[in-house]
């Protein structure tokens, strides 16, 4: 019995130790992190003093006072809201790329191609395919005759963001493609067959077989859309640093400029706290809508 | 669903491809000839190609320097990753006291995206001291759960009856890691590195904030703090954006399968 | 058998050729990196000038310095020998004969040994031009 009992604990004991470094890991960059930024919002925070308590000074800076924060905000709302834009173009390239066309894992690969590649090089070729002379995007507009000059896209402060929208799109829809792909691959071909005895027409099999099999991937794109809004950093920080007035600022640039720029850790600590907040409310909203385990994503980009 | 034409498909997915590859073919074409930099209107075809602005990146700026930078760091994660996330994934193969509180850990830490934690988590790299350091720019992302969850589904899928045998046959802990478990798993270790080095590769944010040195700086920082000196007026620039985006697409293109499997299995968890 | 699907194997194939292509081009930088930089001088009657002088001038991407200054021979012949540029104007003068224009030049690595293949030609002197 006591060889027994020694060894569940040393099997214990090496169990724990197997653990402990991803767990120090993730205690040490994401559990303290996270408490110390919510200890930093409440706090007068510089280098050279020590830090006094400021309640909820900074708070009330933010939702009273401060005009870019609204504007941030909203920006990441309209990045949200442009997901299903993307969700619907890959949704329909996922479906002609699931057919029996030949070369269709070339259009795969094309496709695709544009997800893994530095995002940092992307900002940069779209950047200057918007640019207002040498563009290439204003010279297909002008020599189709749809505008007289060229357009100053990311300087502009109502076509900033919708650019690094279509920016950001072009870079994602690869994702959403490959998991759109893999949830049309798991759809049974018999109930397709079935259907067409039945004499259902192919749009109708659409709408009453294929969408409803592929609620799960659909949610799990909008999840990854959400969080791409939390995080989509280098595109904006490459494109316009936050563009015209913060018309491009996302919060997750507006925190790093107001940290990292102005220095000001202890508000743009109180702005992740919020930042954190509203993306946990919504990551499990999208959760609940989803019923279930819709699947919690890590980006690390 | 076998009768419908193919052409009108062939069109359509024609010109996505068409407007994916655009971006690619625009920044390869204008890193070999300069035009469209400050001509209009831009040409299609390339006239008087010449490789000499790719001459310009490697002399102008320290290229070499900051790739060897990159691959330094990307190796150190990668290899933490595979050796952490194994350790981890099998522990949570065991049963044992507290393993669910573990896992419920873990899922909430997934809540936690990186770019939320940047802050303190500068600071906290700063009382190690390990700005401006490999170590520093390796160290949040050595492990992470999205990973640990992949090896554990494939640790799990191991028959009990296998490492029952192998510990009748004396073999320790450490043994039937090394010897049965991550044999049986190569995809996961697959899944693992693709994953780990794509994100460390590209990865911007973190080395933006705590690299301060010239050169320390990975391939990503290098590129944009080049971008805001030239600014976009010498092809070097984008000859830059070609040969960062090389080794990315070369490796994609080799290991697609594993990419691709990689990713759908990390983003439905588990 | 393992070591040829070792071999065969599209990543080892891929790295490796990569490897060796560095490899095969860092050999050929080294053979031919002396800095050697040889040409010709000819007037505005196709006729080699002699004792002309042929001036080197880096270009960085700000201003256009002079490095190094040679004459030519009898035959018109120049040499530099041991710069390491890679991007440079060439300009060349004498006195009575007439000029030539800064000439720009770009190589592939930092002191790649060059002969022009045409000759440095000069026009006939316009009254004004700075010269170095």
């Amino acid at each position: 019995m006591q060889i027994i009992k020694r060894r569940k604990t040393r099997e214990l004991f090496l169990l724990w130790l197997l653990l402990t470094p991803s767990l120090a890991i993730f205690t040490l960059y994401r559990i303290i992190p996270l408490f110390w930024n919510g200890i930093l919002s409440f706090q007068f925070w510089s280098p050279y003093k020590p830090a006094e308590f400021a309640k909820l000074y900074h708070y009330q800076e933010m939702f009273f006072y401060d005009d870019a924060f609204w504007r941030v905000f909203w920006n990441t709302v309209l990045f949200m809201a442009s997901a299903p834009v993307g969700i619907a173009l890959a949704l329909g390239i996922a479906v002609l790329v699931n057919t029996q066309v030949r070369g269709r894992n070339v259009y795969r690969t094309i496709v695709f191609m544009s997800y893994p590649v530095m995002t940092v090089a992307v900002g940069i070729i779209w950047q200057w395919l918007y640019n207002e002379k040498v563009g290439l995007i204003n010279y297909i507009l002008i020599s189709l005759g749809v505008i007289g000059r060229g357009i100053p896209f990311l300087q502009s402060f109502e076509l900033a963001l919708p650019s690094v929208i279509v920016a950001s799109i072009w870079q994602v829809i690869g994702f959403y493609m490959i998991i759109l792909l893999a949830g049309l691959q798991t759809i049974p071909s018999e109930l397709y067959e079935s259907a067409a005895i039945d004499g259902a027409s192919q749009w109708m099999q659409f709408r009453r077989i294929t969408l409803p099999l592929l609620r799960p991937s659909v949610f799990l794109c909008f999840v990854i859309g959400i969080i791409n809004s939390f995080t989509n950093f280098d595109l904006i920080f490459v494109m316009t640093q936050g563009g015209p007035a913060h018309a491009t600022d996302l919060l997750i640039t507006y925190i790093y400029s107001t940290a990292f720029k102005l220095s000001k850790f202890d508000y743009a600590a109180a702005l992740t706290v919020v930042n954190f907040l509203f993306f946990l409310a919504l990551a499990l909203l999208a959760n609940k809508a989803s019923g279930g385990e819709a699947g919690a994503v890590e980006i690390g980009k | 669903m076998h009768r419908y034409p193919h052409w009108p498909i062939h069109l359509i997915l024609g010109t996505v491809s068409i407007l994916m590859l655009i971006p690619f073919v625009w920044v390869l074409k204008t890193s070999l000839t300069g035009e469209n930099i400050f001509s209009y209107p831009p040409a299609i075809l390339p006239q008087n190609p010449h490789l000499y602005y790719y001459v310009d990146v490697w002399y102008t700026i320290p290229f070499f320097r900051y790739l060897v930078n990159s691959v330094i760091v990307s190796a150190m994660v990668v290899a933490a990753n595979i050796v952490f996330n194994a350790m981890a994934g099998y522990a949570l193969s065991r049963e044992f006291l507290g393993k669910r509180t573990i896992i419920m850990l873990f899922l909430s830490c997934m809540m936690i995206p990186f770019q939320v934690t940047i802050i303190p988590a500068y600071l906290i790299t700063k009382q190690l001291g390990l700005l401006n350091s490999h170590l520093g720019m390796a160290l949040p992302v050595c492990s992470t759960i999205v990973c640990i969850f992949v090896f554990k589904a494939s640790f799990d899928a191991v028959p009990s009856s296998l490492v029952d045998a192998a510990r009748i046959d004396g073999l320790s802990d450490w043994g039937i890691i090394l010897k049965i478990m991550l044999p049986l798993s190569t995809s996961a270790v697959a899944t693992n590195v693709i994953l780990a080095f794509i994100w460390s590769w590209n990865n911007f944010l973190w080395p933006l904030i705590i690299i301060r040195d010239q050169d320390m700086q990975t391939l990503p920082l290098g590129l944009s703090r080049f971008l805001t000196v030239v600014e976009g007026t010498t092809g070097a620039l984008y000859a830059f954006c070609v040969m960062v985006l090389l080794p990315g697409l070369v490796i994609f293109l080799l290991a697609q399968k594993e990419f691709i499997a990689g990713l759908t299995k990390g983003a439905a968890k588990g | 058998m393992p070591l040829w699907s070792f071999l065969a194997n599209r990543y080892t194939i891929t790295f490796g050729g990569i490897a060796f292509l560095a490899a095969a081009w860092n050999l050929y930088v080294v053979l031919n990196d002396d800095g050697i930089l040889a040409g010709r001088v000819v007037g505005p009657d196709n006729r080699p000038v002699p004792s002309a002088i042929v001036v080197l001038a880096e270009k960085t991407l700000l201003v256009t310095s002079p490095r190094a200054r040679a004459t030519t021979d009898a035959e018109g012949r120049f040499r530099f020998s041991g710069h390491t540029l890679y991007h440079f104007y060439l300009e060349a003068y004498k006195e009575g004969v007439g000029r030539m224009q800064a000439k720009e030049f770009r190589l592939y690595f930092k002191g790649q040994n060059m002969t022009l293949r045409g000759p440095l030609r000069l026009q006939e002197s316009k009254p004004a031009g700075v010269m170095p």
